[in-house]
């Protein structure tokens, strides 16, 4: 019986849809877990009881509700508005944050997709989604709109280069790119015991930068900027973008737990829950910072980056391959 | 210790952190009513049955938003008189799509008609539906709370002064009417006694709310009252006293005299007059018979002009010579004095309003009051007769009485005041009159 279904899961045909579906169903859940534990989580850090109703207990079922409100909702699309690439952007900023965890390793053998490059690949694809804000703020034909589309692209170029810095002393200290071996030569403790607790740190922050949350949220600055590349979408496009915001804080966590905190590893019984467990604080402490700290100004914004983060990831590089050239254990 | 940098961002964490785990601020209003503030503004509440539809909110209401109708009602007069008008509200309602919840309506309302109540959940889809009648008013009304207690040691309110006096006063005059019923027991035949304190109660009843419950209290009561002041003030003037400082008068059960009642029917009357006529009948009777009972008890008999019949030192005097044949008995009378200032000049009757308003004087001075036997004594036999013929009786005497002028100067010139000076002046005057009708027409019975 487990045999047949070992041979079914050999043919390319059958296994294919199946991590197709099962990478959906993460990309459909925890998206929508964190968002909800967006709006609880702020809610009580400000005192505020959140969302109520729906779904009776505690409002769970709030971002159901939601979802069917913007389904509802008239997709409005600008007369001056560049219609294809309006109608598009979306989409080309969704797809690439769900393409991003068929590259996660949830467990020993649960690799969707499995690549040499993985680091790279899933840094790329969650770069490719700032694309999708420049297409939305450029066809919106919005100046404000445009403002924050070039922001989100000055602070993606900003903070790729600490991210990417940081990614890479990971990869110097485990030998690969591989983001399975990366794990695998992690102790259940992860990179966080030793010198690469600075390279988390520039990560996380870097990653905050890139997925434009608080306190970096300058390109939907509402005060300045109605809601950046937002301001022009409604109904089902809004939604989507906003998926892609959840759907990146889940994906940015899942990498940054994969390389630095240990991946799937724990103290015992090794596997996925680990992983979402990980995910799950680290996406907390993203919400976390978004309700304690007001937003930057945008200079500030660009010299914390250049500044600060790029000579700090700098220093890190050649700490990490000092320590790897003459052989110091981390 | 010189603060770090960066620390700040750590606090500011904490502090969210810490906020997360203590209870929400939030209140669920629509599952979980708020608990309001004590004398919350939420909306005007209307207590219908005191409002007197003076107009005066829909006129102070900044936004005239009070709407008031209201008509006139003839109202029967109660014991003779013209009959009354009174307003009566038809409609009164507010529009509170334009109240402001200034509350001038509420401070400027006389009657405590309009108050603030603490319901809020009034909001309606149509604006028009927002303004309330005077129903829905008035059962907001019901949850208006109770005023908050006054401070330790502050003035009472005037009207619950004066209930809390007329509780007392009903209770005092129970008590005393009690004693009193104990004392006249023995000599008095049953029904005097008995009558004493279903009287009093009655009385009490009637003043309730006023301070002045002392005996003369009942004098403007015409029909059911009126043996009663002409008695009273004949005793007062007879100067007989018991301990009590309580009713002067026999008082007896009100009832009705049938045979006075069919005899005024059949000539005509209505049914309410000869009542009324066949009531005070009945009294006028049952009194002298409880007086004549009381003759019979009565102790020794003083000569009551001579005796200056003291507040203070309470003579027995029976009126001997003074009073006819029905007063001596006179029964139990306060200190004259206690009743006096107020009290005897509205009562008409016996004596002559001099002496009314003479006591006062004498309360003070002893050499004015002797007099009053006499004069009484011609008001308590006019008593018998009827009340009508009592109060002329007493005009008649008041002409008579004038200044003595002597006294008056005398007076003035030993420094008392004019009131004074002429009060007793006028008593002396009364003394030398009697004294002379006395000497030539031998007034003593
Ligand atoms: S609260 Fe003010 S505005 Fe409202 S009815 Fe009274 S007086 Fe008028
Ligand atoms: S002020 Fe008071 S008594 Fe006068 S009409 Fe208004 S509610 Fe009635």
């Amino acid at each position: 019986m487990i045999d047949a279904a070992r041979d079914l899961l050999d043919n390319y045909w059958v296994l294919m849809p199946v991590k197709v579906l099962a990478v959906l169903a993460i990309f459909l859940t925890f998206p929508l877990v964190v968002g909800y534990m967006e709006h609880k989580v702020m809610a009580h850090m400000q005192a505020r009881l959140g969302p109520m109703e729906a779904g009776r207990f505690h409002g769970v079922l709030q971002l159901v509700a939601d979802g069917i409100k913007f389904v509802q909702k008239e997709s409005i699309i600008p007369k001056a508005a560049d219609k294809w690439v309006f109608a598009l952007a979306p989409a080309v900023a969704l797809i690439p944050a769900i393409l991003v965890f068929g590259f996660i390793p949830y467990g020993p053998d649960l690799v969707p997709i499995r690549s040499d490059v993985g680091l790279f690949v899933t840094l790329a694809l969650s770069s490719v989604s700032v694309i999708g804000v420049l297409m939305a703020a450029w066809s919106s034909a919005n100046k404000y709109s445009l403002m924050g589309g070039i922001r989100a692209a000055a602070q993606l170029i900003a903070y790729e280069l600490p991210l990417v810095l940081a990614a890479a002393a990971v990869a110097m200290q485990a030998g690969s790119a591989d983001l399975a071996v990366i794990v695998e030569r992690q102790g259940w403790w992860g990179y966080i015991v030793g010198p690469l607790v600075i390279g988390f740190f520039v990560y996380g922050t870097a990653a905050l930068a890139e997925l434009t949350r608080p306190p970096f949220d300058m390109p939907v600055a509402d005060s300045e900027l109605v809601f950046g590349h937002l301001t022009e979408y409604t109904g089902l496009r809004f939604a989507f973008f906003l998926l892609t915001e959840y759907a990146g804080i889940v994906s940015q966590s899942a990498i940054a737990a994969t390389l630095f905190l240990g991946g799937w590893k724990g103290p015992f019984l090794d596997g996925p829950w680990w992983l979402a467990a990980k995910v799950l604080a680290l996406s907390f402490v993203v919400i976390w910072a978004r309700s304690t700290y007001p937003r930057l100004r945008e200079d500030q914004l660009q010299s914390f980056a250049w500044l600060r983060l790029v000579p700090v990831s700098l220093a890190l590089l050649l700490v990490v391959g000092f320590l790897k050239v003459y052989e110091v254990g981390i | 210790m010189p603060a770090l940098k960066g620390v700040g961002l750590l606090k500011g964490l904490g502090v969210t952190l810490k906020t997360m785990t203590r209870p929400a601020a939030t209140r669920q209003y629509p599952h979980v009513k708020p608990d309001l503030p004590a004398r919350s503004r939420g909306v005007i509440a209307l207590i219908e049955e005191n409002c007197t539809v003076c107009m005066l909110c829909a006129r102070e209401c900044p936004d005239w938003c009070i709407y008031i109708d209201s008509h006139k009602e003839q109202v029967a007069p109660k014991e003779g008189g013209r009959a009354r008008t009174r307003n009566l509200l038809d409609r009164f309602a507010i529009d509170f799509a334009l109240c402001m919840y200034c509350g001038i309506c509420v401070e400027v309302c006389p009657f405590d008609a309009l108050h603030w109540s603490p319901e809020f959940e009034y909001a309606e889809h149509q604006i028009e539906k927002l303004t309330h009648e005077m129903d829905t008013l008035r059962t907001w009304a019901y949850s208006v709370p109770a005023p908050d207690p006054l401070e330790e040691g502050a003035i009472e309110p005037k009207e619950i002064e004066s209930a809390r006096k007329a509780r007392e006063a009903v209770a005092a005059k129970a008590a005393a009417a009690a004693e009193q019923a104990r004392a006249a027991a023995p000599p008095v035949p049953a029904p005097a006694a008995a009558a004493t304190q279903p009287a009093a109660a009655t009385t009490t009843g009637a003043a309730a709310g006023t301070a002045t419950t002392t005996p003369t209290a009942a004098a403007p009561t015409p029909v059911a009252g009126d043996a009663a002041p002409a008695a009273s003030a004949g005793a007062a003037g007879a100067g007989t006293t018991t301990a009590a400082a309580r009713p002067a008068d026999v008082e007896v059960e009100p009832g009705i005299d049938q045979a006075t009642y069919d005899r005024l029917l059949a000539a005509g009357e209505s049914d309410r007059t000869a009542r009324a006529k066949a009531k005070a009948a009945y009294m006028r009777r049952a009194k002298a018979e409880a007086r004549a009972a009381q003759a019979a008890g009565a102790t020794e008999p003083a000569p009551a002009p001579a005796a200056p019949a003291e507040a203070a030192a309470p003579t027995q005097v029976p009126a001997g010579e003074g009073a006819p044949a029905a007063e001596p008995a006179s029964v139990e009378t306060p200190a004259a004095a206690t009743a006096a200032p107020e009290t005897a000049p509205p009562a008409p009757s016996a004596v002559g309003t001099p002496e009314g308003a003479e006591p006062a004087a004498d309360a003070r001075d002893p050499d004015a009051r002797s007099p009053e036997g006499d004069p009484t004594a011609s008001g308590t036999a006019a008593e018998v007769v009827a009340p009508g013929a009592a109060a002329a009786q007493a005009d008649a005497e008041h002409l008579e009485i004038e200044v003595d002028q002597e006294t008056y100067d005398r007076l003035i010139e030993a420094g008392e005041p004019e009131r004074t000076a002429r009060a007793k002046a006028k008593a002396a005057y009364a003394r030398k009159l009697r004294a002379a009708q006395r000497d030539g027409g031998g007034a003593g019975s």
